[in-house]
């Protein structure tokens, strides 16, 4: 009897330590994200009345947001937020961190400058280039295009090039972090691996294809997934700069969520457009991981 | 000047450049990368000289890069119209609060996971990770919810900081940070101050503490950051205008018709000082930090 309560005792006190301490972090944690999470899912499945659940609904909120005509739309919309962030910039940060590291004058400058944009709080980011984009001539591209005596182009107004546009300054304002990633990755490779390419009397294309790209894949790989995950939830960008317009042609599903959930009052809806978010990225999320673990794996 | 012959090798090597051809090469990169740079801050210093533009210059035809002429007193101008001083405070309230919960409960969290290890902590560690990539969007309207009518102490905090605070804590990335950190901290140390009597709160607040100041810097210095640029919740918390962050208020002040666009330039010049300026001063640290977190993000 002694015995056991001597173990129980000896157990506490191993414990009971290191509970007291991480307390607050799980506390937090808990209340800010895990509690959050899981509710969003049950009360996605509730007739919610403001921010109070009502009564089970089931699947109806769910149904509801599918069936609105323009659910099409809006998740084309994030779609193509997606791909033309990866078009635009997916592969530059690549080529700058390559590009710097083959300087020798001012690699330090390009590198400062270039990552300078990433500094400035998001929203004046945003805001700085709806100015740019500006319709009428004192916007900084149609001054730019009338003294070639073009414009004014209608940039932001025109809905065909709206995501376009905002992808573009996306681009510009976060280009700088994954420069560095990249450039740091570049930094790990041993010179001696390229020496002993040269050596062999490998062509530059060579030594970028058998050198340099097998030691970057890893990483490209998960910058690929981590854009797509991050832009699929575009949200402040169309709020920032189009109020998600014109005409809805730069809603995205994150910006939809809000207008439901904080501005049209459908909270209902906006929980289960959540849910619907969730399982479509649930899937990145869970390769990511497996992959994260190769690449660690790896290096 | 540097000499090509200082350079290290990588794709291209020292020998290679010696070769007309790859000096060409070579220096059409180095255009190429001018052109970015100048491409990276040609909009924001747009913006500055903007605000600087008398009000009459804004629709001037032909429209200039340039303003006319600088004057203090645009500033002062500006300044007097957007009455930031209520939100730059607030702003402020909210970067040391992010960074006393951030450091206090990220990191005995952290030092915790990494070295007590009580039981259960793999399994808290595992939830860590995971809710490090979880999308987000499907617990926006909970977590307002929670802000209304937090649970068990039924208090509301809407219009407080604590709400972002207590946000700015829940920082999977920044526990893992310090989990790592800690993970690299020798353990030879830890036994020898043991054997010496000391306990657990003693070992971390004169051993890991004083080895942990690199990266409490860079958390603190990312915590600041984040509070002068996030946007969202401050915005749906934060309804009082004296209350209210630098952005959410430049982010309002953007469908005032009485701004002018000189001014509204001189304003978002005003937001991007207190970033810069840490910036300036922590370059090196900030850069750095990519490092520490980065690939194994």
């Amino acid at each position: 009897m002694n015995k056991r309560r001597g173990k129980i005792t000896s157990f506490f006190k191993k414990n009971a330590g290191g509970w007291a301490l991480m307390l607050p972090m799980v506390v937090v944690l808990y209340f800010m994200i895990w509690r959050p999470q899981v509710e969003g899912f049950i009360w996605s499945l509730f007739k919610m009345n403001a921010y109070t659940p009502v009564e089970f609904a089931g699947l109806q909120n769910y149904v509801e947001v599918v069936t609105e005509p323009q659910f099409l739309t809006v998740l084309w919309n994030t779609v193509q937020y997606v791909l033309w962030s990866l078009v635009v910039g997916f592969l530059p940060p690549l080529f700058i961190a390559m590009m710097i590291n083959e300087m020798v004058h001012f690699r330090n400058g390009f590198k400062i400058t270039i990552y300078l944009p990433t500094i400035i709080p998001a929203i004046v980011g945003y805001l700085i280039w709806y100015f740019i984009y500006y319709p009428d001539g004192a916007g900084l591209l149609n001054m730019l295009l009338a003294k070639v005596g073009l414009g004014p182009f209608q940039w932001l107004n025109d809905g065909k090039f709206t995501i376009l546009f905002i992808t573009i300054s996306m681009t510009w304002k976060d280009l700088g972090g994954a420069m560095l990633l990249y450039y740091a990755a570049l930094q790990g490779i041993d010179p001696s691996l390229y020496e002993a390419a040269i050596l062999d009397g490998a062509s530059v294309m060579q030594r970028i294809r058998y050198v340099t790209f097998p030691r970057l894949s890893g990483i490209m790989l998960l910058c690929f997934i981590r854009q797509i995950i991050a832009v699929f939830q575009v949200m402040e960008q169309p709020m920032a700069m189009t109020s998600g317009g014109p005409n809805g042609a730069s809603t995205s599903l994150g910006y939809q969520l809000y207008q439901y959930g904080f501005v049209t009052g459908r909270t209902g809806q906006a929980l289960a457009l959540g849910g619907v978010m969730f399982g479509i990225l649930i899937i990145f999320t869970c390769f990511y991981f497996v992959l994260n673990k190769k690449v660690e794996d790896n290096t | 000047m540097k000499r090509f012959h200082t350079k290290e090798t990588s794709i291209l090597a020292a020998t290679d450049l010696k070769s007309l051809r790859y000096k060409i090469l070579y220096w059409v990169l180095f255009g190429i990368l001018v052109l970015i740079a100048l491409c990276s801050v040609i909009p924001t210093i747009w913006a500055v000289l903007f605000g600087f533009k008398g009000s009459q210059e804004i629709y001037a035809v032909p429209t200039t890069f340039f303003p006319k002429q600088f004057s203090l007193i645009s500033i002062y101008d500006a300044w007097q119209a957007l009455q930031f001083g209520p939100n730059i405070i607030s702003t402020l309230i909210v970067s040391l609060g992010n960074v006393a919960f951030t450091l206090v409960i990220c990191g005995l969290g952290g030092y915790v996971l990494s070295r007590l290890k009580p039981k259960g902590a793999k399994t808290i560690f595992v939830i860590v990770v995971w809710t490090m990539m979880m999308p987000s969007h499907v617990r926006m309207v909970p977590l307002f919810m929670e802000f209304i009518d937090f649970p068990v102490i039924h208090v509301n905090m809407m219009n407080s900081y604590l709400p972002l605070w207590l946000m700015a804590a829940a920082n999977s990335f920044n526990i893992m940070l310090f989990k790592n950190h800690f993970d690299s901290v020798s353990m030879a140390l830890v036994e020898a101050a043991r054997l010496d009597g000391c306990n657990n709160i003693r070992i971390f607040s004169s051993i890991m503490v004083p080895l942990s100041v690199p990266i409490i810097a860079f958390v603190a210095i990312t915590c600041i950051n984040g509070a002068w640029s996030e946007f969202f919740w401050p915005y749906l918390v934060l309804n009082d205008v004296k209350l209210q962050t630098l952005p959410v208020r430049i982010f309002l002040l953007k469908s005032k018709p009485q701004i002018k666009m000189n001014t509204y330039m001189m304003g978002l010049t005003f937001a991007c000082v207190p970033p810069a300026v840490l910036f300036a001063i922590f370059q090196k640290k900030i850069m750095g930090g990519i490092n520490i977190g980065g690939v194994k993000g």
